[in-house]
């Protein structure tokens, strides 16, 4: 789903990680369950996600990056 | 190594042949095959190698790329879609999903999406972590 919003705008960097073949990244990122999600670096979760649902995190990952600037 | 078996193999060249819109790239990174020329009287071995190991480097420094074996999915020079590792068992129909999208350059998304996804202003970097299984 990602990559269908990368698809649609080059705003939006899909990045898929088989965390098997990159068991160091697994370790720096705390992977203890997959699919995990990580955006921008700072705000995740765990679990598969439908459109809607990825778009609600998106969301709340923003939002919650600009309130912390504030 | 035939990886698809016949029935996957056919599977996918009748979705792509259905679906596949405009060309779409896929580039690979991995390891070169670092053998050079060697001239008798004039040897460095090691000339190409580092010629095309600094080549390759700052292509992968462009696109984003870290890591090997990672790929990009593009229609012209976007490095906005990247997968590290290899694509299989139940991600191989995301990879699918993947080039059916950036080849049609009309993404299925619901029109929601697409107006909040037009508001953004900075880069947003989505990594999805996965294992083949």
């Amino acid at each position: 789903m990602a990559h269908a919003m990368a698809a649609f705008t080059e705003k939006v960097v899909a990045e898929v990680i088989e965390v098997q073949e990159f068991p160091d990244m697994g370790n720096s990122y705390q992977v203890r369950g997959v699919p995990l999600t990580v955006i921008n670096e700072k705000y995740s979760f765990t679990g598969a996600a439908n459109e809607q649902m990825l778009l609600d995190h998106l969301k709340n990952a923003i939002s919650q990056a600009h309130e912390g600037e504030s | 190594m035939q990886i698809l078996n016949d029935s996957d193999r056919e599977f996918v060249r009748n979705r792509f042949e259905n679906e596949l819109v405009n060309e779409v790239n896929l580039i690979l990174f991995t390891q070169s095959d670092l053998g050079g020329l060697v001239v008798p009287g004039r040897e460095c071995e090691t000339c190409a190698p580092t010629e095309q190991l600094l080549k390759d480097a700052e292509e992968a420094a462009r696109c984003g790329i870290s890591r090997i074996p990672s790929f990009l999915v593009s229609r012209e020079d976007e490095t906005n879609i990247r997968y590290l590792g290899i694509p299989a068992g139940t991600e191989f129909p995301v990879l699918m999903e993947a080039l059916v999208n950036v080849s049609s350059g009309e993404p299925k998304l619901a029109e929601e999406t697409k107006a909040f996804l037009q508001t953004l202003t900075d880069e947003v970097l989505i990594k999805t972590f996965v294992t083949p299984n």
